[in-house]
């Protein structure tokens, strides 16, 4: 602690006032200063608030017709993906001559064995309609007669490397007398559903 | 002003207790100012942030700002798109027929029958179905003829202006060389309702009507060639 000068004649009350002088100008002078800093900030928060604001209006006023365009190009894409599948829709609805290539195909494929055909079914798949199973599968049934068991078999082959029919069969190989009957079943192919 | 301040300044010179009091409020003050200008500096984005609400995020806005150029050409090239889908439905459209005639339907299979030398035995109308695409209305057609005569009905048919699908045959041939016993099951498609067709012709035009259905004028006589079906 400080002691006292020996030689200082002021009274005690005259240096605490002296001190306490000191004292309140030094708080006033820091909080003055503080307060100007304090305001210094304020201002500057403020006027970067307001530069702020103002390129974000720029930014906003900038992307909503961009956010609009985007929306109309999606909405547009969207409705020419679903339009575009219609048309195809309606365009493979279109009649074709389905049932003339597939017969075309059969008789192209057995003609060269000299075989007798008796019986001939064709059938192609139909687009399924509600609660009816039956139109929807597609088929191919040939019946023949030869004299020889071995061309029913080459009927056959012929009948499996055509492109047009799959899951080709022999469903049925009887011999009456001299002649043998043979029915071969197929599933016609096709790429286009029949409506 | 002056005279209260040095009038605190006698009291606190007096009083310690006083002076001590100056030292805690100046000090609280002080603090405070600082504990506020460091607050302030702590939270720059907030004081920064927007007043009212933002019609979308900063971050989507600039990265739509980056790609204006391309949302826009994405615009025009989905508007030509448009424009050529529509006229494509307008075409697509075109063949089918709003209404179904039954009469005129077995008029005009009869006729290419005949053209074709086919016998018909008889036409008998089927049920009606109602598919995602068009309504059908089926047939069940009997013919006797020449294999080539059948080849050529069945070349014919789907070029008739009123559309025919033939979608089931069955061919019984004669044991004594005679004509081949003929079975045709035919599907006859139209508009109908709840259909796509329907909805593209209720949307971009109208159909040729039945009344448009015209003879073949050249029919053809040869084998049928592999090859003139799509599928």
């Amino acid at each position: 602690m400080k002691t006292r000068d020996c030689f200082d004649l002021m009274p005690l009350s005259i240096h605490r006032r002296q001190l306490a002088s000191r004292v309140l100008a030094n708080y006033t002078i820091a909080a003055v200063t503080l307060s100007v800093l304090l305001g210094a900030i304020c201002v500057s928060r403020w006027h970067d608030r307001q530069c702020s604001q103002a390129s974000l209006d720029i930014l906003m006023q900038t992307a909503i017709p961009v956010r609009d365009n985007r929306i109309q190009a999606l909405k547009l894409q969207q409705s020419n993906e679903q339009l575009s599948k219609m048309i195809a829709a309606v365009q493979t609805a279109r009649p074709r001559d389905s049932v003339l290539q597939s017969l075309a195909a059969v008789v192209e494929s057995v003609s060269d064995f000299g075989l007798r055909t008796r019986h001939f079914h064709l059938r192609l798949a139909t687009e399924r309609v509600a609660g009816d199973t039956e139109t929807a599968t597609a088929s191919m049934r040939l019946t023949v007669e030869t004299a020889d068991d071995s061309v029913a078999v080459n009927a056959h082959d012929a009948i499996a490397d055509e492109d047009r029919f799959c899951n080709t069969q022999t469903v049925g190989l009887t011999k009456i007398g001299d002649v043998t009957h043979a029915e071969l079943v197929a599933t016609p192919r096709s790429e286009v559903m029949l409506p | 002003m002056k005279r209260r301040y040095s009038r605190l300044a006698q009291i606190a010179g007096k009083d310690p207790r006083v002076l001590k009091g100056v030292h805690i409020a100046g000090g609280s003050l002080c603090i405070m100012l600082c504990a506020t200008m460091h607050w302030l500096r702590q939270q720059p984005n907030e004081s920064a942030s927007p007043s009212t609400p933002l019609p979308m995020a900063v971050e989507e806005a600039e990265r739509l700002v980056s790609n204006a150029s391309t949302w826009l050409d994405e615009l025009e090239l989905q508007s030509n798109r448009n424009r050529q889908l529509v006229d494509e439905a307008h075409r697509a459209v075109e063949w089918v027929p709003r209404t179904y005639d039954w009469q005129k339907t077995m008029a005009v299979i009869q006729d290419l029958a005949e053209r074709c030398d086919l016998v018909t035995a008889g036409i008998r109308p089927g049920e009606t179905q109602l598919g995602s695409r068009v309504k059908i209305h089926t047939a069940s057609v009997q013919l006797e003829g020449t294999y080539e005569s059948l080849c050529n009905f069945l070349d014919q048919l789907p070029k008739l202006a009123q559309p025919i699908w033939a979608s089931e045959i069955t061919i019984q041939t004669n044991p004594d060389q005679g004509p081949l016993a003929i079975v045709l099951q035919l599907r006859v498609p139209e508009a109908g309702d709840r259909t796509i067709s329907a909805y593209l012709i209720g949307e971009f035009g109208s159909p040729l009507p039945m009344q448009a259905v015209s003879p073949v004028e050249n029919p053809v006589t040869e084998s049928p060639a592999k090859g003139t079906e799509n599928g």
